[in-house]
């Protein structure tokens, strides 16, 4: 029963998401709008219910296996991929190695003084 | 995600395809362990060479492997929204350092999709492998869905997305050792911002401070370039 509940809560989330997609017209895609829209319910609600953290977490534990058909998919791409490959992977290799860098350097700079100033609003 | 589409009922063959997915994804995951959970043996890369594999060895259509596929990438949407679970759950983490997280969040995060489509510029790829790369930076469920309203290419932008995540879970420890960064709270997010599903699957077995700050950095850089996206390419 709490599963089904759990399920409930994801659902609705992603019709509330279409809902105001259709309505306000925006060109974001539903299950973004979902997630927004789950953890102001989650605010207002003040805590996660038991069956929603249940399957929330084998959800996002076992992403993966659902990935699993997205990348067979790409047999579908094969001739525009067979072109691309060399070119592609170039893009991939430095657009991944830079940002996995900066980004942990950049925080890792700004960090330290953050917790000085809560330390002494403490 | 035909998400307004029932799904077709899948019969005898899209049924072999599913529970043969499903027992790929196990066995792997087994190995994986046996492996003591090397970064390489990724039940999802291997899973899908496998069963590709087949299809082309076997010369097998994909429509056919569909038809099993098809029902896990529903579940995928479902997935998505769970994030907002955990971001929810980290939303004291955030608030305590939030101006260090979404500075190094955003520039990561512009950067990661910024070099990708100026790079495709020079080597002259077309206007819609341009707008796909622009999603390389978003968690895969959601980037089909901002690929779609970019007028990118869907599938290519999920794939684009994994295989970006498996390459930096590869690379990821090596750039944190050779360049100092030792703060957990840092490696976290850039894995979160940079490797998104696959990252922070791979951040939670290593701590659960990662793990918290790497899935709250995919779930808050998801939502927020998604949000962008469409602005910057319409």
């Amino acid at each position: 029963m709490q599963i089904l509940l759990g399920l409930a809560c994801l659902c609705l989330s992603l019709l509330a998401g279409e809902a105001v997609k259709d309505i306000l017209q925006v060109a974001i895609p539903a299950p973004v709008l979902a997630v927004v829209i789950l953890v102001a319910a989650l605010g207002v609600y003040g805590r996660v219910p038991e069956g929603l953290r249940l399957v929330g977490e084998f959800l996002l534990r076992h992403m993966a296996l659902f990935f699993i058909p997205v990348l067979v998919g790409m047999l579908a791409l094969y001739d525009v991929l067979r072109e691309i490959l060399a070119p592609l992977s170039l893009i991939i290799f430095v657009s991944t190695v830079v940002p996995l860098f900066v980004t942990a350097w950049i925080f890792q700079k700004l960090a330290p003084k953050l917790e000085a100033s809560e330390h002494e609003a403490d | 995600m035909r998400l307004t589409e029932l799904p077709a009922w899948p019969g005898l063959e899209g049924l072999f395809w599913l529970l043969l997915t499903l027992a790929l994804y196990r066995g792997l995951s087994i190995l994986r362990t046996r492996l003591k959970e090397k970064a390489w043996a990724q039940p999802l890369i291997w899973g899908a060479i496998i069963l590709a594999g087949l299809l082309v060895g076997l010369d097998i259509e994909l429509a056919r492997y569909q038809l099993g596929g098809d029902w896990l990438i529903y579940i995928l949407a479902l997935s998505t929204v769970s994030i907002g679970v955990p971001i929810y759950d980290n939303r004291h983490a955030i608030r305590a350092a939030a101006v260090p997280f979404l500075t190094a969040m955003c520039l990561g995060s512009t950067l990661a999709a910024g070099s990708a489509v100026v790079m495709a510029g020079l080597l002259d790829f077309e206007a819609a492998l341009r707008a796909t790369l622009a999603t390389k930076s978003i968690t895969s469920p959601m980037a089909y869905g901002v690929a779609e309203e970019i007028g990118g290419l869907p599938v290519l932008a999920m794939g684009i997305v994994i295989v970006t995540g498996n390459f930096g879970v590869l690379v990821a420890p090596k750039i944190f050792q050779v360049f100092g960064l030792t703060d957990p709270r840092a490696q976290g997010l850039a894995l979160g911002v940079v490797t998104h599903g696959i990252g922070t699957a791979e951040a939670v077995r290593r701590s659960a401070l990662i793990g918290s700050f790497a899935g709250l950095a995919m779930g808050v850089n998801g939502v927020l370039t998604s949000l962008v996206l469409p602005f910057v390419f319409l």
